[in-house]
């Protein structure tokens, strides 16, 4: 049993592409849509920051990233979801801290249907109103 | 189109035989009432409560490894699965439990992992 992906297992090379990522584009790391397969300046810099901006006609069409900072960002993504799940847990354990009347089978049955039948005016507003 | 209460009492009855399990009755209902919430087409609701059923069943009976859960919630633990049989599908659905003894498994939740409550 682990927990896996936390933000402080990623290592920090990781870590440092993700703050790279985000940093924003500077000067020089965009290439022009035409250029890409007519020369290999942009190689280096791209290795420099790890993503780059691909203009057509003076407009970005798309980001170009490093396979490195691509898992970064993904493994960074996973990290922020694991430790968010791991709080909704806790919150959830702490709220239902006192709900301990274990019941089984038809006693669980019966009771679980009485508990939502006495509150279905406020239950059932949950589904029927407020639909986004 | 909201899922009716004759599929949230059908399900809460489901759930509540599957042989073993333990659960606080007021948390029974308050979860299968939330997963209505969340897949509220009657297909999608009756797939996911049904993926539920089969995931605490085999909690029950012990048939998930110890490496497929997530440990360390105060004692509970956290078992992922999916909402659809889909291959490949997220594991999008998990359970909340410990297992007291041999026979029973106490279920503190179960709902989607992701989407608000």
């Amino acid at each position: 049993m682990e927990k896996k992906g936390l933000i402080s297992d990623m290592s920090q090379q990781m870590l440092r592409i993700v703050e790279r990522v985000r940093g924003g584009f500077q000067l020089d790391s965009h290439i022009n849509i035409t250029q890409l397969s007519r020369s290999t300046v942009w190689r280096s810099n791209l290795e420099k920051f790890e993503a780059m901006q691909i203009l057509d006609r003076n407009h970005t069409a798309a980001v170009m990233l490093t396979p490195d900072a691509f898992r970064a960002l993904i493994q960074y993504i996973e990290a922020i979801e694991e430790e968010l799940e791991n709080t909704q847990i806790e919150m959830l354990l702490k709220a239902r801290e006192d709900m301990n009347n274990w019941e089984t089978d038809e006693e669980l049955s019966r009771k679980a249907k009485d508990s939502f039948l006495s509150r279905q005016e406020h239950l059932r507003g949950l589904l029927d109103g407020d639909r986004k | 189109m909201a899922i009716g209460n004759e599929f949230i009492l059908e399900w809460i009855d489901k759930v509540a035989k599957v042989s073993g399990l333990q659960m606080d009755p007021v948390t029974l209902a308050d979860d299968v009432l939330l997963m209505a919430v969340v897949f509220d087409d009657e297909i999608s609701f009756q797939q996911a409560m049904d993926s539920v059923v089969r995931a605490l069943d085999q909690l029950v009976q012990g048939k998930v490894a110890a490496s497929e859960l997530v440990s360390n919630y105060n004692g509970w633990d956290s078992y992922h699965f999916q909402s659809q049989r889909t291959k490949g599908h997220r594991a999008d659905l998990r359970v909340i439990f410990q297992n007291i003894t041999a026979d029973f498994t106490q279920v503190k939740g179960f709902g989607h992992r992701h989407l608000p409550a």
